[in-house]
């Protein structure tokens, strides 16, 4: 019984990041979505079905999951989001320091009245 | 209870799959693909609790092993394609 | 004895996957593990902090808490009826530098609410961190030196005691 809940609360976090990757307007804030509500989505998925789980293949295999995706999806999400900040950046950002620092390029905004291509 | 479990899942596959025919950018089809990656190992564990049968989790353990290889992949692309 | 506690974790995976821990499972994971660290040896570092168990503990805590909170800020995010960007990316200068810390420090940036470590540098040690919600600007470095000091205690060098300049 337990379990199951466990596994709806993990399809819920899912659900979220799926929502907040939809909403959210640019790709860095679509990953902050992604990162941290999936871990804990998955996370709780796959403990629901330890417990349900009566073979001790099936058990080391979902306890094998949990622990890689634990272990490998921060990376994972650190890997995407420097390579879009890199390419892109973080268009209308209050503070940036880091394109500074680096040494990047980024195209200022144009605004609404500006007509030259 | 698990066709609860598998019902939001199939609403989260949707939403994603909106994401990824969208965009606009490279990155976001790249997020909206690890999501659905993720709705589908979490709907092969739902499976294996609804069914009994644990066929399919040696899957689910590569499926999370492929994840963050193609991420660094195409992360390495999206980098190195700007500017 | 730092390569006997990574065979060991290596032939953890390999029991995990083999799904029973029978005596060729345990030979042959023994082999295997042998047969990749040897093919791919792991780098010499220049700093060989220990991992200490209180320290760990309190990050785990720590880890565990933020977690939560951070599905509850990205909900509240997506419910909110405003627009508006108020994203920003801080540059923050490590204190006490080791590969160690940056490294656990981007990592469990992934899970806290609202931040993302979005590049890394060595030399000088600084870690780039893209924040969802910058309102409060020394809020922010406050968290980020807060999560420093846990990850030193976790696993910092212990000669760097002292805090640089």
């Amino acid at each position: 019984m337990i379990g199951e809940v466990l596994g709806l609360g993990g399809a819920v976090l899912i659900l979220l990041a799926a929502a907040g990757i939809l909403r959210f307007g640019e790709p860095l804030a679509r990953m902050h979505a992604l990162a941290k509500a999936s871990t804990l989505g998955l996370l709780l998925v796959l403990v629901g079905a330890a417990t349900n789980l009566r073979d001790v293949n099936d058990l080391t295999s979902v306890i094998l999951a949990a622990v890689l995706h634990v272990v490998t999806s921060p990376p994972a999400s650190n890997m995407v989001s420097r390579a879009v900040y890199l390419a892109d950046g973080v268009p209308g950002a209050v503070l940036d320091e880091g394109s500074a620092r680096l040494g990047i390029e980024r195209p200022v905004a144009q605004s609404v009245d500006d007509e030259e291509g | 209870m698990t066709t609860a479990t598998l019902v939001v899942l199939g609403l989260a596959a949707v939403l994603l799959t909106y994401r990824l025919s969208v965009g606009p950018s490279l990155a976001d089809r790249v997020i909206a693909l690890n999501g659905l990656l993720l709705v589908g190992m979490a709907a092969i564990a739902t499976l294996a609790v609804r069914t009994g049968d644990g066929a399919f989790l040696p899957a689910l353990v590569a499926l999370v092993l492929v994840g963050p290889i193609s991420n660094g992949m195409i992360a390495r692309f999206i980098e190195g394609r700007s500017t | 004895m730092r390569a006997g506690w990574r065979v060991t974790g290596l032939v953890l995976l390999w029991l995990l996957a083999w799904g029973e821990a029978s005596v060729a499972n345990v030979v042959s994971g023994v082999v295997v593990a042998g047969a990749l660290l040897v093919a791919f040896p792991p780098r010499a570092r220049r700093s060989t902090g220990r991992v200490r168990l209180l320290g760990a503990l309190w990050l785990l805590l720590y880890v565990g808490g933020q977690l939560v909170t951070s599905n509850y800020l990205v909900a509240r995010e997506i419910l909110s009826r405003r627009n508006t960007v108020r994203a920003g990316v801080l540059a923050y200068e490590l204190r006490r530098p080791s590969d160690e810390v940056v490294t656990l420090m981007a990592n469990v940036m992934a899970l806290t609410p609202g931040t993302m470590t979005v590049e890394a540098t060595s030399d000088p040690a600084v870690l780039y961190v893209h924040f969802l919600l910058l309102d409060d600007v020394e809020k922010a470095r406050r968290a980020i030196a807060r999560l420093e000091e846990l990850a030193v205690a976790t696993v910092g060098h212990p000669a760097s005691e002292e805090p640089q300049p």
